[in-house]
């Protein structure tokens, strides 16, 4: 069995991907979404082996989704207009449905859908990241992170640093700190062109909230931030950083 | 001779200041002030810098000069004629910035008034949804092929057209709001006046509804909850006056001036209402609180 997620802002659009879907039998509807945080929330929740994707949504759209996605899943993109982003998928070979979506071309998506999860995934995965960091190259609007059990955006600006504490990442707002479902690496290369650095191994710095950096022990540094907060810079990632303060 | 070489320095020790003092203003309210300005705003605020570049240039005469015979040019009559010239040459600047400026609008207004359609995205999601309706609510289908349809008319048969009633416009919005009713369901409540309401007045072709288009798309559809959007018209001494106001995402700060980035639909508005009536039309945005945003039209009545 296949089972999908259906992701679109409009009721009716959703309806209708999931009343061709009804065509082919191994492929089970487990739940709709109706915007890109929900979207991210099922993701967790139900694991589903493919999403049907809208790809323009309020608050997160849906190549943000695919970028803060907690887990991998296939994905049919479904856009009824989108020149830049189109044109990244078919460099990649990542597939899309154009609306007003038809039986045939569905029909053709989730073959080729079979196709991709009986093979490994490792090259597709890339892919599909390539095609959505060269759709959207810009970093994205919203961040998902869970506040207790429950999937909230925050805008990048808001953050004021991340932190890796065993294996859980946080980010810090000024007011809390939230779990975020990935790796810090992951985080700096999403972020990085919001203008977030890497101070350590450990921590992940707004740039735009650093202050002063002032000495320490041995090489090391302190880099303060505007709201008081101290974090160590290590002795290799400072040289870099004092780079981009001169 | 020396009569010559005084009379040459003069004229040097009186332009060098003369420019300093009323020339490098004269050249920023060019470049900065005069273009909001008219003509006549213009003239008045050269000769107030003229004046007060003029005084200073005397006192640096004189006081380079002493007595020179040179001296009996600084006159008032001189000073006046001074100021007139500068007027005169700021006014003629003015005036052919102001008309490649015009060109410019013109042009560009042009490139817009071909492409201010409907948007394709807001097509194909049309298409979409009436695709989707057909199996389980063939009416609702039937009435949204009727909207675009009414819309398809409006948008092709308009599009050359210098100005259409403002009741065609809200007729056009009104199928607009339906189709998106259609897809955002309760989330989308919208206030039109009526029709009758607005007889006799009227606007660029394609005007209301962006702004409509937009307050849904940017403001609207990124509420959970949904929002509104009002319109409503008030007749004034010379025309009218037209505001869209709508509900926008809580917590989001956007500058008015964000509004009208080059390629935005207020942007294409505004170059059009220009081209109408250059004088008393205009467009403004403002966010009078959080979380809700007006635009604002300003326009004459037009003979018809």
């Amino acid at each position: 069995m296949i089972d999908c997620l259906i992701v679109d802002d409009e009721a009716p659009a959703r309806q209708h991907v999931a009343r061709l879907l009804e065509a082919h039998q191994d492929v089970r509807v487990i739940g709709e979404a109706v915007n890109g945080l929900d979207a991210l929330q099922r993701v967790a929740d139900d694991a589903p082996g493919v999403i049907f994707l809208d790809i323009e949504m309020p608050g997160l759209n849906g190549l943000d989704v695919v970028r803060q996605m907690p887990r991998q899943a296939v994905v049919v993109f479904v856009t009824a207009y989108d020149h830049y982003a189109v044109r990244a998928f078919d460099a990649n070979a990542i597939d899309y449905v154009l609306k007003p979506v038809t039986p045939e071309r569905l029909a053709q998506a989730v073959d080729k859908v079979r196709t991709i999860l009986n093979r490994p995934r490792r090259e597709y995965e890339a892919a599909l990241r390539a095609a959505v960091d060269a759709a959207n190259p810009k970093p994205p609007a919203k961040l998902a992170a869970q506040r207790g059990r429950r999937l909230v955006l925050v805008a990048p600006r808001e953050v004021f640093y991340a932190v890796a504490e065993d294996k859980l990442v946080f980010i810090c707002t000024a007011s809390e700190r939230l779990l975020v479902n990935r790796t810090i690496a992951e985080l700096e290369s999403l972020l990085a062109s919001a203008g977030f650095v890497r101070t350590s191994r450990s921590t992940l710095v707004n740039f735009a909230h650093a202050r002063e950096l002032i000495p320490w022990s041995s090489g090391t540094w302190k880099l303060k931030l505007s709201n008081g907060v101290e974090l160590g810079v290590s002795r290799e990632r400072a040289r870099a950083f004092k780079a981009r303060i001169a | 001779m020396s009569t010559l070489i005084h009379t040459t320095w003069a004229c040097l020790a009186y332009a060098g200041p003369f420019y300093l003092f009323c020339g490098l203003p004269a050249q920023y309210v060019r470049r900065h002030v005069a273009a909001s300005m008219g003509s006549v705003g213009c003239l008045s605020l050269t000769a107030a810098t003229a004046l007060v570049g003029g005084v200073p240039a005397y006192l640096t005469a004189v006081a380079l000069l002493g007595r020179s015979p040179a001296a009996a040019r600084f006159t008032p009559a001189t000073i006046a004629d001074g100021i007139g010239v500068m007027a005169i040459v700021t006014a003629i600047s003015v005036w052919r910035r102001r008309a490649a400026e015009r060109a410019l609008v013109v042009a560009r207004a042009r490139a817009h008034a071909l492409q201010a359609q409907i948007n394709p995205h807001f097509f194909f999601n049309t298409l979409n949804t009436i695709a989707a309706l057909i199996p389980g609510d063939p009416s609702a289908a039937q009435d949204t092929v009727a909207r675009l349809a009414e819309m398809s008319r409006y948008a092709f048969s308009s599009a050359e057209l210098k100005t259409a009633p403002l009741a065609r416009e809200l007729q056009f919005a009104r199928a607009y709001l339906d189709i998106e009713r259609t897809r955002f369901g309760n989330r989308l409540r919208f206030e039109l006046p009526d029709e009758a309401s607005v007889d006799g007045l009227s606007l660029p072709p394609l005007t209301v509804q962006p702004l409509i288009e937009n307050a849904v798309r940017h403001g609207i559809a990124k509420r959970p909850d949904g929002g509104m959007v009002s319109v409503r018209v008030q007749r004034s001494a010379v025309g009218f006056v037209l505001v869209v106001e709508n509900d926008t995402e809580e917590g989001e700060t956007i500058a008015e001036t964000a509004f009208f980035q080059s390629t935005h639909a207020l942007t294409n508005i505004r170059d059009r209402l220009r081209l109408l009536d250059d004088r008393m039309a205009s467009i403004d945005v403002s966010i009078p609180r959080p979380a809700l945003v007006t635009v604002t039209i300003r326009a004459r009545t037009l003979p018809a």
